[in-house]
């Protein structure tokens, strides 16, 4: 992700042809380990009825209502420090809105939901006005002018996760204060407005990055279950936990899709392309974004009509059901790509934070700070690059397997499978080829 | 907490396998044997008719990866209107290498080299030329700021 002289200055060495093969091996291994000698009735504890819970003094403080007013006014003051340098600040190279934007937020939401579950509905400062708008008013913040409707499901939230990885990935100026600034502008009226007429419910459906956060947070190692108790989980049993609903398969594809645009845009073949064209570059990058985002899901909705027809499972159900397996290929991908940028750059952003409005201040203590390398060798990272796509793929596969037990009756349950592995199998191996080529 | 429940165990003893063997390999084409190993994955990667992605990265490395590395490498590039000559492709270096880069450009603008953070002032038809150690890995990109046009991907290894 090269936005401007601030952001992604380094970029990753492209992984050595041997670690793809290698990772390519490995996917193709798991996958007939999966279908032979794994388990063969469903065993994934979606509702978490054998989890062990956490030590009491932990389930306390993490239940006391002090903890979520604490976060939330975290969240609040976060933003508006963030603020100080987006409104305030002069639009220069050393403005650590972009930073701060897109690497320390939307990178960090992703480290940050894996080891502690869905935070973003903590730290949201959105959803923190509303309940204190609400609160203000002697009004319930769950309920809203009318009842949000029954088929929405995800895709708010869909439409808001292209709406950011366009203005990430394709937008002009996309660095600077006015373009950030009115995409956020625009996404806080949006869910304002939502709030008021649906509820607070709404956040849980339309907020890109409550949405995201939640889907990430289901590896996480602990959870609070449905009646409240805080358990150890793993992330198999999180995962599987996920139900379908309208828009969550085109909300993964994006996902998956948009980081793989974001790799295949930085391949030399595609800069010449959209360098050499007449066209202007914000229609093809737009145009490629779509095409990839496109065919990730052409590729599902065909293995998965497939699975479904071979498997004998109820026509049309399938490709909502698998949908939860392809999050962790699509985490797996997300840390490959974005490791380094968000040691490096995150390192770069937290110095300049403490001066957002550039007049040599020093407010966090941070100003002076020199950017470690932090162990990002070449061997180091293509290491962890393909070890991370493997684990995405080897988590994406069992709990692939473990739906299928489910969805299809015994008789055709490796059948059906076949080609959920071979899209997954797919899916890794682009991944992997987009590292060395792009 | 148990480590691992009974029945995750077989599947969670391939990932410390998976690991290990990824570490030989990274180990084997590590940064000291770099150059040959990437000189050779770029012979594989031709013939390996699967690789359709790798084909384009192929042709710009062996013009670059020659064995016995000059002790200045040159990197030469012309702008014309929106058309950058050589197209835009990736060029290698070995990590210590001084680099030497002249950029001609036909309209009045700024080449900016990421990551090193070095750059060059653009007159039409006059060279501008940026010298330095190539003392960061990874890979950096060199842009026009007016244009915003991409002059290639410098790889250092």
């Amino acid at each position: 992700m090269l936005l401007a002289h601030g952001v992604g200055g380094r970029q990753d060495l492209p992984i050595p042809f041997s670690a793809v093969l290698t990772g390519a091996a490995l996917a193709l291994l798991v996958s007939f380990v999966a279908l032979g000698a794994l388990w063969k009735q469903p065993r994934l504890d979606a509702a978490l009825t054998a989890a062990r819970s956490v030590p009491a003094a932990l389930q306390t403080v993490v239940t006391a209502p002090a903890w979520r007013w604490i976060w939330r006014v975290a969240g609040l003051v976060a933003a508006a420090y963030f603020c100080i340098g987006l409104v305030f600040g002069p639009d220069r190279a050393d403005n650590p809105t972009a930073g701060a934007f897109y690497v320390l937020f939307w990178v960090g939401l992703v480290p940050l939901s894996l080891l502690f579950g869905p935070v973003w509905r903590g730290l949201n400062p959105l959803r923190t006005l509303h309940l204190l708008a609400c609160k203000g008013l002697g009004r319930d913040p769950e309920l809203g002018l009318r009842p949000l409707p029954a088929g929405v499901g995800y895709w708010p939230a869909c439409a808001g996760l292209f709406a950011f990885v366009w203005l990430e990935l394709v937008a002009p100026e996309r660095a600077t204060l006015p373009v950030i600034g009115a995409w956020l502008a625009a996404y806080a009226v949006l869910m304002l407005a939502g709030a008021v007429v649906f509820g607070s419910r709404w956040f849980g459906h339309a907020d890109p990055f409550e949405v995201y956060s939640d889907l990430v947070g289901r590896l996480a190692p602990a959870a609070r279950r449905g009646d409240g108790v805080v358990v150890w989980r793993n992330s198999l049993d999180g995962m599987a936990g996920l139900r379908p609903a309208p828009g969550l398969t085109t909300l993964v594809v994006v996902l998956l899709g948009s980081t793989m645009y974001d790799s295949l845009s930085n391949a030399p073949v595609w800069v010449r392309f959209m360098q050499e064209s007449a066209v202007p570059a914000p229609v093809t990058g737009t145009a490629g974004l779509l095409a990839v985002i496109a065919a990730v899901l052409a590729a599902y909705r065909a293995a998965t009509a497939l699975a479904g027809r071979w498997g004998a499972a109820r026509p049309g159900t399938t490709a909502g059901q698998i949908a939860h397996s392809i999050v962790p290929i699509a985490v797996g991908y997300v840390v490959a790509h974005y490791y380094t940028l968000f040691l490096l750059e995150g390192q770069r952003t937290i110095a300049l934070l403490s001066d957002p409005l550039d007049t040599g201040a020093n407010w966090l203590g941070t100003a002076g700070w020199t950017i470690q390398a932090l162990g990002t060798t070449p061997a180091g990272v293509a290491t962890l690059q393909v070890t991370v796509i493997v684990i995405g793929h080897v988590l994406g596969t069992v709990l692939a397997h473990d739906r299928a037990l489910a969805l299809f009756p015994r008789r055709t349950a490796v059948l059906g499978q076949i080609p959920l592995l071979v899209l997954m199998v797919v899916y890794t191996v682009v991944g992997l080829l987009l590292l060395f080529a792009a | 907490m148990t480590i691992a429940p009974a029945r995750l165990r077989p599947l969670l003893a391939v990932l410390p396998l998976g690991v290990a063997l990824l570490m030989a390999t990274s180990a084997c084409a590590g940064s000291d044997a770099a150059a040959p190993a990437q000189s050779a994955a770029s012979v594989s990667a031709e013939s390996a008719a699967a690789a359709a992605e790798s084909a384009p990265a192929a042709p710009s490395e062996p013009a670059a990866a020659a064995p016995a590395d000059p002790a200045v490498k040159e990197i030469t590039v012309t702008i014309a209107g929106r058309k950058v000559t050589p197209p835009p492709g990736r060029i290698e270096v070995a990590e210590g290498q001084t680099v030497r880069i002249t950029v001609t450009g036909d309209a009045a603008d700024e080449a900016h080299l990421h990551g090193y953070d070095k750059e060059a002032e653009l007159k039409p038809g006059v060279p501008a030329s940026i010298e330095f150690v190539a003392d960061q890995t990874g890979l950096f990109e060199m842009e026009t700021h007016e244009s915003g046009l991409q002059l290639f991907q410098l790889v250092v290894r």
